[in-house]
């Protein structure tokens, strides 16, 4: 008697928490890295596997993360951006990161085989950082200014004139 | 006379509440069940309600007509000079060209109602969001957001507010740009607009005007306020489908649970019935003991039910329904409703629960209470 009023208890306490936990998923709200926010510290691997830490790697620089994956079309033509403004804008303290979601090293390799990128691609294979950010589409660029605050988070896909623009005003 | 009724009416009450308590496990899971169903019935009034008492003040302030130009059966874009065209016809008050479109934003998988507001636009390269595109892109003030014009060229837009949450209903998926943006945006020239808005003047006869907007304009249809109504209204029809559905399956539950009594009575319930028959209570004292106890039970789960249902819908924003009623939007309104009550829907509600428990007690004791009492304990 005394084991099926546990197990009856334990029923209940199961329904009152799963119905709790329906209702707190319908008022919670997942937070997201806001302008004028500063993010997070995250360490993500490069493709040689060597350990990045984000944004302290970068301090005293005006960083653009970038978040990408290899299925995402405009995500090349942004990576593309980067890299002609990288050459154009590194003596003066540009750097650019692009943070692949969710994929393995092989696909991100297999998809840059083609192209000319010599800022770092960085992998957050469990997706933990893209959610951290609070990424919800790709491409999403955050543009953090020399004190590591988020300036500008660009939503969808920019083109070279638009991230020049974000960027000159910055450095 | 009526004090002997009212002491005599206290004392079986009285006893019927001292039965509820000998019976804590039946009387629980009864309680349950139809608390169960007052709350999901009650949380449906509510909420169509409110829902409907929204749709109607939001599109309080739309224009009386709007006049469409039509090409084989599809909504095409108007000459501006449509807009001169329809001021001359007489009852028009005042008429505008308007500028609305839908995006269709490929990385964050969603469709945003593109407009410029006749008063006070955004400045060139701003944009206000609605909460629904703020929530789905996680935008806020001062993100930029990058769509590509209809001719591939970047259109950048910098978040200068995020619409109220109160206007969720309409405006949860609106983009608000300037008229430069706009067109750049769609390509659109700058002699067109996507149709005419129309205001009449007080007691003009909309019928009147509209036989006259379609002599001016031939080729055009005009949508009055009314049709916008019934446009919205039928927008709700199918979540008002699965309100039926609801509302039958609960009914159904009820009529069961009601039902179920004559063949849920107890042994112990049967000789209480017959010890009291014993002991000299009247076929009818029977009745309304066990009456009194049906109604306590209800009268608790219609309270508890109620108020849980109001703290569901008014406060969690219906949060057991909301997944049913976004289906797979992706920019799904959140349902910040104003309390608006409809009366005669929990009126029947009450009635339902009240009634028909008592009548399936009283079915239920039918056979006891009027039968030999000695025969009734000894079954």
């Amino acid at each position: 008697m005394r084991d099926l009023d546990a197990t009856r208890r334990e029923f209940l306490w199961s329904l009152f928490a799963a119905a709790a936990g329906v209702l707190w998923s319908g008022v919670a709200t997942a937070a997201a890295l806001k302008a004028g926010e500063r993010p997070k510290r995250v360490t993500l691997s490069d493709l040689t596997g060597a350990p990045v830490v984000l944004p302290d790697a970068y301090a005293g620089k005006v960083l653009a993360i970038h978040f990408w994956a290899s299925w995402c079309a405009p995500c090349f033509r942004e990576i593309d951006a980067l890299e002609s403004l990288f050459g154009e804008y590194r003596a003066r303290g540009m750097a650019p990161v692009s943070v692949n979601v969710g994929e393995t090293p092989g696909v991100v390799a297999d998809a840059l085989r083609n192209r000319t990128v010599s800022y770092p691609i960085l992998l957050d294979t469990d997706s933990t950082t893209a959610r951290l950010y609070g990424v919800v589409g790709l491409p999403t660029t955050f543009v953090l200014d020399r004190k590591g605050v988020t300036a500008v988070k660009v939503l969808g896909e920019i083109d070279r004139d638009g991230l020049r623009r974000v960027l000159s005003g910055l450095l | 006379m009526p004090g002997r009724w009212l002491r005599r009416q206290g004392a079986l009450l009285e006893f019927a509440l001292a039965s509820l308590l000998r019976h804590r496990g039946k009387t629980a899971a009864l309680g349950a069940v139809l608390t169960l169903i007052v709350f999901l019935l009650a949380s449906l009034a509510f909420l169509r309600s409110s829902v409907r008492f929204d749709a109607v003040a939001l599109l309080g302030d739309a224009p009386d007509l709007v006049v469409q130009r039509l090409v084989a059966g599809r909504q095409e874009v108007v000459p501006q000079s449509a807009v001169s065209a329809v001021l001359a016809v007489p009852g028009v008050a005042r008429a505008h060209g308007r500028l609305w479109g839908y995006y269709y934003d490929a990385s964050g998988g969603a469709n945003y109602t593109v407009v410029v507001p006749q008063d006070a636009p955004p400045a060139d390269g701003e944009t206000a969001i609605g909460s629904g595109v703020s929530r789905s892109r996680h935008g806020y003030s001062r993100d930029v957001l990058a769509f590509r014009s209809y001719d591939g060229k970047a259109v950048l837009l910098t978040v200068k507010a995020v619409l109220p949450e109160r206007a969720d209903m309409i405006a949860g998926d609106l983009v608000v740009v300037s008229e430069r943006d706009f067109r750049a945006l769609f390509t659109l020239p700058a002699d067109v607009v996507n149709d005419v808005a129309v205001y009449l003047a007080p007691g003009a006869d909309p019928a009147a005007v509209t036989q006259q907007a379609l002599r001016a304009l031939p080729g055009s249809r005009v949508v009055t306020r009314h049709d916008m109504l019934e446009t919205a209204a039928s927008v709700l029809d199918w979540r008002r489908g699965m309100s039926a559905v609801l509302v039958f399956a609960m009914a159904i539950a009820l009529i069961i649970v009601s039902a179920d009594k004559p063949s849920a009575l107890g042994v112990e319930e049967q000789r209480e019935i017959g010890t009291l028959r014993a002991l000299g209570w009247s076929t009818l004292d029977v009745w309304i003991a066990k009456a009194w106890e049906s109604v306590a039970v209800s009268l608790v789960a219609l309270g508890v039910g109620m108020l849980a249902a109001y703290v569901h819908v008014y406060v969690w924003g219906a949060a057991v329904f909301a997944p049913v009623l976004s289906g797979w939007a992706v920019l799904a309104p959140s349902l910040d409703l104003v309390p608006n009550v409809d009366l005669g829907f929990l009126a029947a509600v009450s009635i339902s629960v009240i009634v028909l428990p008592a009548a399936g007690t009283l079915l239920a004791i039918y056979s006891a209470a009027s039968g030999d009492p000695d025969a009734v304990i000894r079954e």
